[in-house]
């Protein structure tokens, strides 16, 4: 389970996040839902570690990870899928999978399983593993950057907005690999704009507004009232 | 001597000159590519690597192949450490900033040539090679007895100018293997990508810059240490080295090692060649007009994709 406590965060000398909470439980899908600017995104990179917690405490399975290292938050199993895909664009696909596997030193038959687990998620990658990634379409960029983070072999997904600018078949695929990870027991935490994806992924809804906590709701509440997103999202 | 042969010579000279100069300047671009840092103090761990190939090679004795060995080994070991330390104490405090960076790796050079001036002094010393043949190059025309093969008189070269040339080419294969074919290259190339991606990755960014930062001196190092027995070890020998290397990076393409080796090749053969034919001087200051058009036409470098 990941816990976030009270946690704040800095750009400098300006304050983003302010003493934010949330649980996200191993099975269930955690959607991070708020405006633009709500602090969505910063509240990922802080729990990666890329943007210090200045405030709070950010812990898995009761081991407070924020006063780690960042680079050692993957190796604790949590994964990242971030906003706008952010490849390593001249490594090829091959190259991204490997950075993904060497994130928690995958050596022998478990780097073999795991690289081949996420080719099947993906079989498309399969087809291009010696091209850049910097070349490959939006849809396969998607993948690919799903297919890095699965191949940490995560307690926790963290996915940034999955489904921006890509075609509906594509984030029908990307959407069943995130039910199919939720099944198999992954904490998935989500940060979603689409009602539509919210309504169909959502065990969970966490709403933020200027990086404060604003509510959260259940599956069921989203499912009685689904204008409730739309009003806090202001859509 | 006749023009041909005399060209021959002069592109010879000139392959040295790119041999050294690609080493050099690989180091000075891959400290830029992966860390985005401008190294001005980078001509100062050349000439470090000169001084302790020099000071290696005088306390061994004996041979001088014995000190050549120990100084190929040991002053980029050296070299590489001291940079590795100077990010840790203070680059890695300045957080890597751009501009910053600048302005602490010039106090950097200053340090570090005084440093030389004291411990080393202010005389240029020599070191001997590890070997030194003569060869005598032959020439081939078409004459009216057919084609013909003779040794002009003065056209010749050593041994040990050849190897350097070898030299540097098995180290700059080595580094493109090390950098296209091993793990240490991928997280280098990942990091230099995107930093917080390669950070959410568990790539030890800060550490890979201390790598990074220590192999590109020591590249610096190990091209001193091959071109000092036909140089001579003094403490300001840094300069011509920083500034060809800038220009060929700038020419190469920042942070492309392939735009580096084949902006090297065509400025250190150009150098050799014009050097020969008319002056040094001239060299320099067409290298330097080239730059010129290379920032005005082709920011980017003649091979660089742009900063990402």
């Amino acid at each position: 389970m990941l816990e976030i406590n009270a946690v704040s965060a800095h750009y400098g000398k300006v304050q983003v996040l302010y003493d934010l909470s949330l649980t996200a439980q191993a099975g269930e899908i955690t959607c991070i839902l708020g405006r633009n600017g709500a602090g969505k995104t910063t509240l990922m990179r802080a729990i990666m570690g890329i943007v210090p917690a200045t405030g709070g405490e950010i812990s898995l399975n009761g081991e407070n990870v924020s006063e780690r290292p960042p680079h050692d938050t993957p190796r604790q199993g949590i994964a990242l899928v971030p906003q706008g895909r952010r490849l390593f664009p001249e490594l090829s696909v091959s190259e991204n999978i490997e950075v993904g596997l060497m994130a928690r030193s995958f050596k022998g038959t478990k780097r073999r399983e795991m690289r081949e687990k996420v080719l099947e998620l993906f079989p498309r990658l399969r087809e291009r593993l010696k091209q850049q990634a910097g070349t490959l379409s939006g849809g396969e960029q998607q993948m690919l950057a799903t297919a890095r983070a699965l191949a940490i072999d995560p307690q926790v997904l963290l996915l940034d907005e999955p489904g921006e600018g890509l075609q509906p078949s594509v984030v029908a695929q990307i959407q069943e690999v995130i039910v199919n990870m939720r099944d198999q027991g992954l904490a998935v935490v989500l940060v979603e704009q689409r009602v539509d994806a919210i309504l169909t992924l959502a065990d969970k809804a966490v709403f933020v507004e200027n990086g404060r906590n604003l509510e959260t709701l259940s599956r069921a509440d989203l499912q009685t009232d689904p204008e409730v997103i739309r009003r806090n999202l202001g859509v | 001597m006749e023009f041909g042969p005399h060209l021959m010579l002069a592109a010879l000279e000139g392959a040295i000159t790119a041999a050294i100069l690609a080493l050099t300047a690989v180091g000075l671009s891959l400290t830029f590519g992966v860390m985005r840092v401008v190294n001005v103090a980078h001509g100062e761990f050349f000439m470090l690597g000169a001084v302790a190939a020099w000071f290696i090679s005088t306390t061994i004795g004996g041979h001088p192949a014995w000190g050549f060995i120990a100084a190929v080994v040991l002053a980029p070991l050296i070299i590489g450490l001291l940079a590795a330390s100077a990010d840790w104490l203070v680059l890695k405090r300045l957080d890597y900033d751009p501009e910053r960076t600048i302005v602490a790796t010039i106090g950097l050079l200053y340090i570090i040539q005084q440093g030389a001036l004291i411990g080393f002094g202010p005389n240029a010393q020599p070191v001997e090679p590890p070997f030194s043949h003569r060869i005598a190059l032959p020439w081939f025309e078409w004459t009216e007895a057919g084609f013909e093969m003779y040794y002009p008189w003065g056209l010749s070269t050593n041994s040990y100018k050849l190897f350097i040339i070898f030299a540097a080419a098995m180290l700059l294969l080595g580094l493109w293997l090390i950098m296209t074919r091993t793990k240490v290259g991928l997280v280098m190339r990942a990091t230099q990508q995107d930093r917080d991606m390669a950070t959410a990755f568990g790539i030890p960014v800060e550490r890979i810059y201390a790598l990074t930062f220590g192999l590109g001196a020591a590249l610096a190092a190990l091209g001193a240490v091959l071109i000092v027995p036909v140089q001579q070890a003094y403490y300001l020998m840094g300069h011509d080295p920083l500034l060809l290397s800038f220009i060929v990076v700038i020419i190469g393409g920042l942070g492309s090692l392939r735009g580096t080796v084949l902006a090297a090749l065509l400025i250190g053969m150009s150098d050799g060649i014009i050097s020969v034919f008319f002056s040094p001087t001239l060299a320099k200051i067409i290298a330097t007009l080239l730059v010129a058009m290379v920032l005005v036409f082709r920011p980017q470098g003649l091979f660089g994709k742009g900063v990402h």
